[in-house]
């Protein structure tokens, strides 16, 4: 809305063009009728009721003669302009003639002045006059209102566009910004400077086909996070061969204390998951599971397919979870970036839940639904 | 010269394999235990009495951090942080000129950290080795508690509490009656307070605390070290004339020479 309407009667009467229509129509020729009484009337000293009488009935009879004109141009105003403009003239002429007509009965019958009639010429080139005017203004009020819609339309295209390119935009920074979350992720400095310190010992102790075979480890992951855009899509079996390339890196640096359990059948490896959506799903439960126990504990990543969904939970025999706080919320950006990015890929038909299990860990449970079952 | 007793701690088994081959290296270096855990640690340090402590600060259960509180000041061993990744302890660290090694460790900054050992243990002839590194530990918690909430409560201690201690944990101001003391150690310009196996830093003198404290029940037993006699559960007389004081939550506390007498006329 461009023009400022405060009212709701006022927006109402906006809109609406039958009532516009109307109340000019009531307005106009009633205002006909005060001038009519205040120069003809008052002018020849008419004062009998029958006088002022006839000044408002002539404007009732108006209204009713100039209604169907409204419909007539309806009728032409696409067609060409001579056709419109005959059909002006026409309907003119015609309404003219009729207004002129009734008024002059009407006269005689309320007045009783006699021979009237001689004087139709008069009374005509007045209404004439009357209805030139009565069209024209027409025509302006229904070009103004074209106008008007026309200056809307194009705002509303202009903003249109604008709000698209905002939008656009908007995606493709949170895109960004969530290939930075992963990045940093995969770029954990925690993770990586207690990696490289484990490699440096394998070295230093001779290990050296167990530091090059960690050193391979490590390069796969970093790869498999610098290549797979977090916006992709990759098969489950990638996405957990590279979960495996991390946790097998974290079982040589936590030796005893890290056990892992794989069950994922493979009907279930060729389904596509985002990339890189499980990652810090078990970066989170080696760091709270794991990483805080004395004697360790044991991660694992079950798969299974229910209905048309795929649900993979990711298994700890830490602590669990405070049940006071928010889950989602507790458990930092690692979680409520899993959930965001799970909302662009799938609306609202995913589930992300956080359980306690019974020996006292956390299972992390995520559904998706399947895209398709190739292979 | 005679070598450095020292004591590595890492709850990584590769890490602890590489400090052992880095610190064997150096001759000044002879490793007298090896933990892999805090409370490991704090039993090594008690039991050994090593002079140097290699100590990482992540760590299952007791971190490094907790293992500092939790030792009583006056047998307090030179400690060298190891982290592999702490922008706040590194600040913390430089500010109170604790000595720390980032990972992965590097042979060269290894031994000038036991250089620094060395000239420390010939020069410093206080050995108050507990107060910068409980100065570090309050700042790394004063900031990290900052982060989480911006306003926090402040700790005064009201007139009428005469028989509760108020500290301040993480922003949470948390009440202590006396009784439940088990030993205060002093460092520096902090107390640490061990009641019911927590340590609560507080910034006081002991000098402070020992008139707010029932001289009855709270006995000096070494320089910087005063204890809660109800909690004690055996003594072990040391050689040279000192003891091994046992209390009820395990621990182990360590009386000087000179106060021997103080503690024998509560046994009688």
């Amino acid at each position: 809305m461009t023009n400022s309407v405060y009212h709701p009667y006022l927006n109402a009467i906006y809109r609406n063009t039958d009532v516009q229509f109307w109340l000019l129509q009531i307005i106009g020729w009633f205002g006909l009728s005060l001038i009519s009484f205040l120069s003809l009337t008052l002018w020849y000293d008419q004062q009998g009721s029958g006088y002022i009488g006839h000044t408002l009935l002539q404007s009732a009879l108006g209204v009713l003669v100039s209604w169907p004109l409204r419909y007539l141009f309806h009728f032409f105003w696409n067609d060409i302009l001579i056709f419109r403009i005959s059909s002006a003239i026409a309907g003119i002429i015609g309404c003219s003639l009729i207004w002129t007509i009734l008024r002059i009965s009407t006269f005689m019958s309320m007045t009783g002045e006699q021979d009237i009639w001689s004087d139709f010429g008069g009374w005509l080139f007045g209404s004439i006059l009357i209805f030139l005017c009565w069209v024209a203004f027409y025509h302006f009020v229904k070009y103004y209102q074209l106008l008007q819609n026309q200056h809307q339309t194009l705002l509303e295209l202009a903003s249109d566009t604008q709000q698209e390119q905002l939008k656009r935009l908007q995606a493709e920074t949170i895109a960004h910004e969530a290939q930075l979350k992963m990045l940093r992720y995969q770029l954990n400095p925690h993770f990586l400077f207690n990696t490289l310190n484990a490699i440096s010992a394998l070295v230093k102790v001779n290990e050296s086909s167990k530091a090059h075979e960690m050193i391979v480890q490590l390069s796969n992951f970093l790869r498999y996070s610098l290549d797979n855009d977090p916006i992709n899509k990759v098969s489950l079996r990638q996405e957990i061969d590279a979960v495996k390339q991390y946790l097998k890196i974290e079982r040589t640096r936590f030796g005893e204390r890290l056990k892992l359990h794989f069950d994922v059948p493979q009907i279930c490896e060729s389904i596509d998951v985002p990339s890189l959506i499980l990652q810090p799903l078990v970066e989170n439960a080696i760091k709270f599971g794991i990483a805080p126990s004395v004697s360790g504990g044991k991660v694992s990543i079950v798969a299974i397919i229910e209905d048309s969904y795929l649900i993979t939970k990711v298994i700890d025999t830490g602590p669990g979870m405070n049940p006071i706080k928010s889950p989602i919320k507790s458990a930092g950006i690692g979680l409520k970036n899993t959930d965001e990015r799970l909302r662009e890929f799938y609306n609202d038909d995913y589930e992300l839940n956080l359980d306690n299990t019974s020996d006292g860990g956390l299972c992390v449970t995520l559904k998706i639904p399947i895209d398709h079952l190739s292979d | 010269m005679q070598k450095l007793r020292t004591v590595i701690v890492d709850d990584e088994p590769l890490s602890l394999d590489l400090l052992r081959a880095v610190l064997s290296e150096i001759s000044d270096i002879e490793i007298v235990g090896e933990c892999s855990n805090g409370k490991q640690a704090v039993e090594a340090a008690m039991k050994l009495q090593p002079e140097l402590l290699f100590l990482d600060i992540q760590m299952p259960g007791m971190n490094g951090f907790d293992v500092i509180r939790s030792l009583q000041t006056d047998i307090m061993p030179m400690v060298v942080f190891i982290t592999a990744y702490d922008q706040y302890a590194v600040d913390a660290f430089d500010l109170h000129a604790v000595d720390y090694v980032l990972k992965p460790l590097d042979s060269e900054r290894i031994a000038r950290s036991v250089d620094r050992a060395v000239d420390r243990l010939k020069n410093d002839v206080d050995r108050s080795f507990k107060s910068p590194l409980i100065g570090a530990i309050e700042e790394i918690s004063e900031r990290a508690s900052k982060e989480e909430q911006a306003e926090e409560p402040k700790s005064t201690i009201p007139d009428g509490m005469k028989r509760k201690l108020l500290v301040r944990d993480s922003g949470v101001v948390k009440v202590i009656p006396f009784d439940d003391i088990d030993w205060v150690d002093a460092a520096g310009d902090y107390m640490c307070v061990h009641a019911g196996g927590e340590t609560h830093v507080i910034r006081s003198t002991l000098r402070d605390l020992m008139t707010k404290l029932d001289d009855n029940l709270f006995v000096r037993i070494h320089r910087s070290t005063i204890v809660n006699v109800e909690r004690v559960v055996s003594v072990t007389p040391l050689q040279k004339g000192g003891s091994l004081l046992h209390l009820t939550q395990g621990e182990s506390l360590k009386v000087s020479r000179n106060y021997r007498d103080s503690i024998r006329k509560f046994f009688n």
